[in-house]
């Protein structure tokens, strides 16, 4: 070790970081002992310590710790069993309803399966179907459902069997989904509060599929899949959670613009949500953190 | 880590977080909002985060989002009055040597600046400040080297002044 005042500095700096050895250290203070002008400098180096500031505090710390399980574990865990239980019943009941009185979103494949049969009430309603209105028939719902996922399958059969099956499709009454395109402006101070994270986790966090920040259009497309189904999720408006968690993600982003619309694919439906903000240049990175 | 594990670093990391933040930041709202972003990630990654690494996790997910954010600011200079606001805050409740400390610090490069903080603030090792910032442990050392040879001089500079 050979400390002078070419170099001074960087020993001074080790002296005050604390990497030199005793016997080193004691060299270092000889030197600084010996050059009374350096030693305000090493004083300098030892006052270069940045101090925090104890008063800066996050305050709302309760918003960050998680409460344990879902919604229905918030209750007593007997009462958390016999609510699944419910569900379940209440979901297989559903499923057994005969066809007549459930509707297009209800629609699945035993009901369709007991459709085959066509029952005296069937006939009496539906008018038959030619295979020529059959070809020229374009669906009346864009979004492909259930019952018309049948009858391509069987587009080859027999024309008695495809009479059979207008005959399945049409009684499956689909009120189709024409959700208009949301806007939603997501405000930073919805994030702010307190969300009811257990929700977040259990029903949005499964669903989110993708995150597709698009550089070049400066946007981002989310893709949550659902099932088909009324969920607890839907119910309880699934589409301002999902707002609230990308929010939650975006926070960064000065007020990002979101595009909400609904598109039906065969047994799932997809909420595409566009994220419109410049500042998604900048979030390829984020792209796997949500 | 399981949830109590977690709600514990809430109350033993979110204020050294927060501070490191705000000091490298200077704007509170962002600062709070990555806080928030490292949580929220700590818990989807909970089954993989040990607790004993919680803290660091949270100051590496903390330091790649302020680097983000450091992009976005050197894009939209317009957000840093609120930076040189919190400044004239801060400095106006420091004596007089803490107060050259930190104003010299804020004219230190933002990688930096952020260094000293996590050795300042947290004590950390050069090694763990390499693990979170992504730097080498000679990069760390180097940018250690300069912030407080920067201080340095502007302690010197000013102390002739007053």
């Amino acid at each position: 070790m050979s400390i002078n005042k070419e170099n001074y500095e960087m020993y001074f700096f080790d002296l005050m970081e604390g990497n030199l050895s005793a016997d080193e250290e004691k060299q270092v203070r000889a030197f600084a002992a010996q050059h009374p002008e350096l030693e305000a400098e090493l004083a300098a180096y030892t006052q270069s310590v940045l101090v925090a500031d104890e008063t800066v505090v996050f305050e709302n710390k309760e918003s960050l710790k998680r409460k344990k399980g879902g919604f229905i574990y918030l209750f007593h865990p007997y009462l958390s069993v016999a609510a699944i239980g419910i569900l379940l019943i209440g979901a297989l009941w559903i499923l057994n309803q005969p066809e007549s009185s459930s509707t297009g979103l209800l629609a699945n494949s035993k009901d369709t399966t007991s459709a085959v049969q066509p029952s005296s009430t069937e006939q009496a309603v539906v008018p038959e179907v030619t295979a020529e209105n059959k070809a020229d028939e374009t669906p009346v719902v864009p979004h492909v459902t259930y019952a018309t996922t049948v009858k391509k399958s069987d587009r080859n059969s027999t024309p008695k069997r495809a009479v059979q099956k207008e005959k399945l499709t049409t009684p499956v009454k689909f009120t189709p989904v024409q959700e208009p395109i949301q806007m939603a402006k997501v405000d930073t101070s919805i994030i702010k509060k307190d969300i009811p994270q257990i929700h977040l986790e259990q029903q949005v966090e499964k669903r989110v599929a993708s995150v597709l920040p698009d550089i070049n259009a400066d946007s981002a497309q989310v893709v949550v899949v659902q099932n088909n189904q009324p969920e607890p999720a839907e119910r309880m408006g699934v589409k301002e959670t999902i707002v609230n968690k990308v929010g939650n993600w975006l926070s960064y982003l000065s007020k990002p613009t979101l595009k909400i619309d609904r598109v039906k694919e065969d047994d799932k439906t997809r909420l595409k949500i566009q994220l419109e903000n410049e500042r998604l240049k900048m979030m390829s990175t984020m792209k796997a953190g949500l | 880590m399981t949830e109590k594990e977690f709600n514990n670093c809430v109350d033993s990391c979110s204020d050294g977080l927060y501070r490191f933040l705000v000091k490298n930041l200077k704007d509170r709202d962002t600062a709070k909002n990555i806080v928030q972003s490292a949580f929220e990630k700590m818990w989807m990654k909970r089954t993989e985060v040990q607790s004993e690494k919680a803290r660091s996790y949270l100051f590496t997910t903390g330091y790649r989002l302020m680097v983000d954010e450091w992009r976005y600011q050197q894009r939209f200079s317009g957000l840093d009055a609120a930076a040189d606001h919190y400044a004239e805050e801060v400095y106006a409740e420091r004596n007089d040597v803490k107060r050259l400390v930190d104003r010299a610090a804020e004219a230190l490069a933002p990688e930096q600046k952020a260094v000293l903080t996590l050795r300042d603030f947290e004590g950390y090792t050069y090694e763990e400040i390499a693990e979170i910032t992504g730097l080498n442990m000679a990069q760390v050392k180097v940018y250690l080297f300069r912030a407080r040879t920067h201080i340095k001089k502007f302690i010197g500079s000013r102390e002739e002044v007053l």
